[in-house]
């Protein structure tokens, strides 16, 4: 199963060499052309030679995750996080360290032991470690170097009714998105970009629209997803199962008005549930592709994504299933010429 | 120029959402420009031909944006959620009339019970007049912007209070410059950017498509001549600003000198500008490309993040010289 495979593979911004080598398996027999770009970024080229306009779909590949950045005495590593993790949901998950996939588990102080300011506190980074189960330092350091990044070590599920829980569905759904339409012929050229280091500041992207250049660019994400409990209606975010969300401002990018419409009636005319995104926190690659070069016509659509950037988020495959339906209905239009640059 | 920077100014240009301003400029200009277009992200770039076929393009560029305000969700009952657009206060918000760029009329309103230092934007709702979701949905898709409204007018002698003016004076001054320049040997590039209050942004292509040799922008600086006011050194009505430097550019020294001895010979008053907390568009320009040499003239303006900033026209009208010497002197150079 494709999401399965996606989310449990490992991507630390940095260092995507394993997700993108499952991407790449995935998209090498449908691409006329596949490379990696200075930064690690896989670009897969389709329909070159048909008449354009040229339309870039992007995801990005990369996970927030932990780096070890100290070996303890004692064997217990010192980690600081890479992108944004909020320190609170570390305690006691589980994780895989190094490209061995070592299995460790983030410690801190047992409850019987902390005294009553202490757990009236959120523990710190600096009162936790991932502990691998060495006895000592030379123990520890036979399978870990400072520098090895881990992993949250969450098993694919589907659960409930049509909804599924993982690691990094933020933003292995975007990948899946783009490997699901690969798989589909269009008669204008297509280029899909799996970008590195969006979590840590939306690095890849850049380099990436300034090289590929494209007319118009769709960018692929998990999205903030908080239709639970205290939410007033206008904080959610998104809702999950209603859809695709279709991004209107966040803290990277103001939605550009023509593509923002675009969006909204193909996936009205394909009979596609979609909503608005509607928070401004938060950003994604579109803030550095609409302002690559001469400038590129950008829009963003996501999939809603509960307990994001944590060890276990949540998705509904309707959502993610709709997406794939408005990407390729998003495409489809472009070819019938139904949006100019 | 008063009566553009009024019209300019009440105008509405919430970033990303330009239109209304630069519509009025692009009429503005088209006599004085042998082109113009609108690129991808809504800057408008208008041209002069150079004379001489020096092979070298000179760029003039302010920013047309204002800081406002987006509506994100609608409530039940007709009630419009929003979120800020650039650097906006939320307090400041409370009680004001706004207006969407489909002119829609609001009110802003604040939910009951929220002591005014911990209100935040999620406290906020607009009144739009509708009585019920779909009645406002109509009025107000999701994503529409908006801005305060405020008129302009005339303050004292020399002085005019207004919205916006802190980008539309530079708007005004840069029009006023093309109006005034006769035949150049260099070509010209007039750049109105969009989205500077939310991080440059508009700039970034349009600095990259000009492959300029030389750019100049015009903004603003905060004037630090009210009471108890944080510490500057502008006064209104001394001169605009020549800058040193702020959060973004520290100005190649070789262009503000070229500034101030443009100043100096022409006799034109100028101040100096140092803002540690302010940025310009100068700032994505210089690190365009290979790098665009670039220098930046701004307008003292008072109670700059306020719907009611002040300017002294008799800054505006000097930056106009200012930047029309200093172009005339760059191509002797």
């Amino acid at each position: 199963m494709l999401l399965k495979r996606l989310t449990e593979a490992m991507g630390p911004s940095g260092f995507e060499d394993e997700i993108r080598r499952l991407i790449y398996e995935e998209v090498r027999p449908y691409a006329d052309r596949v490379y990696t770009d200075p930064l690690g970024s896989l670009i897969v080229e389709t329909g070159e030679s048909k008449p354009g306009p040229r339309v870039m779909l992007s995801a990005h590949m990369d996970e927030v995750s932990l780096m070890i950045v100290h070996i303890e005495e004692n064997g217990l590593l010192k980690f600081r996080p890479i992108g944004g993790v909020d320190p609170r949901i570390l305690v006691s998950k589980p994780v895989s360290v190094g490209k061995q996939k070592i299995a460790g588990v983030i410690g801190a102080k047992a409850i019987h032991l902390q005294t009553q300011s202490e757990r009236e506190k959120p523990i710190g980074l600096d009162q936790m470690y991932i502990d691998i189960g060495a006895r000592s330092k030379e123990e520890a350091e036979k399978a870990v170097s400072p520098g090895d990044t881990a992993v949250f070590m969450t098993e694919y599920q589907e659960i409930g009714e049509r909804r599924a829980k993982g690691k990094s569905f933020d933003n292995r759904v975007g990948c899946g998105v783009l490997i699901e339409t690969i798989r589909k012929t269009f008669d204008i050229p297509v280029i899909y970009a799996f970008t590195v280091q969006e979590e840590i500041g939306l690095r890849g992207a850049g380099p990436v629209a300034y090289r590929v250049n494209p007319d118009m660019a769709l960018i692929l994400e998990g999205t903030v997803c908080f239709d639970v409990i205290d939410a007033p209606e206008h904080g959610t975010g998104t809702v999950m199962g209603k859809g695709p969300a279709i991004s209107v401002i966040d803290s990277s990018t103001i939605a550009n008005r023509k593509m923002l419409e675009h969006l909204v009636q193909t996936a009205e005319s394909a009979k596609i549930p979609c909503q608005y995104r509607r928070v401004s926190g938060g950003g994604n690659d579109a803030g550095r592709v609409h302002l690559a070069r001469n400038g590129i016509l950008t829009g963003a659509v996501s999939v809603p994504t509960r307990y994001i950037h944590a060890p276990s988020q949540m998705i509904s495959l309707d959502d993610y299933e709709n997406t794939i339906r408005l990407v390729e209905a998003f495409l489809r239009s472009v070819e019938k010429g139904g949006l100019q640059v | 120029m008063k009566e553009w920077i009024s019209k300019l100014a009440v105008a509405s240009g919430p970033s990303g959402s330009e239109t209304h301003v630069r519509d009025i400029l692009a009429e503005l200009i088209q006599p004085f420009a042998d082109e113009w277009h609108v690129d991808v992200l809504g800057n408008l770039i208008a041209f002069k031909k150079g004379i001489a076929n020096t092979g070298k393009t000179v760029t003039l560029s302010a920013n047309m944006d204002e800081p406002g305000i987006m509506a994100l969700h609608v409530e039940a009952n007709g009630f419009v959620r929003i979120v800020p657009i650039g650097d906006i206060s939320v307090a400041g918000l409370i009680g004001e009339r706004v207006r969407f760029v489909n002119r829609v009329w609001g009110v802003v309103g604040v939910e009951a019970g929220k002591s005014l230092k911990d209100v935040t934007f999620a406290d906020l709702f607009v009144d739009i007049g509708a009585e019920s979701k779909a009645d406002a949905e109509s009025l107000i898709p999701v994503g529409t912007a908006g801005v305060i409204d405020r008129g302009s007018f005339e303050l004292g002698e020399f002085r005019l209070a207004g919205k916006a003016l802190s980008s539309r004076v530079g708007c005004a001054v840069l029009v006023d410059v093309l109006r005034k320049l006769e035949a150049y040997p260099h070509d010209l590039q007039i750049v109105f950017s969009v989205q500077k209050e939310p991080g440059s942004r508009g700039i970034k292509p349009a600095a990259f498509q000009s492959e300029a040799d030389f750019a100049l922008t015009v903004g603003s600086a905060k004037a630090g001549d009210t009471p108890k006011a944080e510490r500057s050194n502008l006064v209104l009505g001394k001169g605009p600003a020549i800058k040193i430097m702020d959060r973004g550019i520290i100005v190649p020294p070789f262009i503000k000198d070229m500034l101030m001895e443009t100043a100096e010979q022409h006799q034109l008053p100028y101040q100096l500008e140092v803002s540690a907390d302010q940025a310009s568009d100068a700032g994505a320009i210089l690190l365009s490309r290979d790098g665009i040499p670039v220098g930046a003239v701004s307008v003292p303006v008072r109670y700059l993040s306020t719907p009611s900033q002040v300017v002294d026209l008799r800054d505006v009208e000097h930056a106009s010289r200012l930047v029309l010497e200093t172009l005339r002197r760059y191509h002797t150079t």
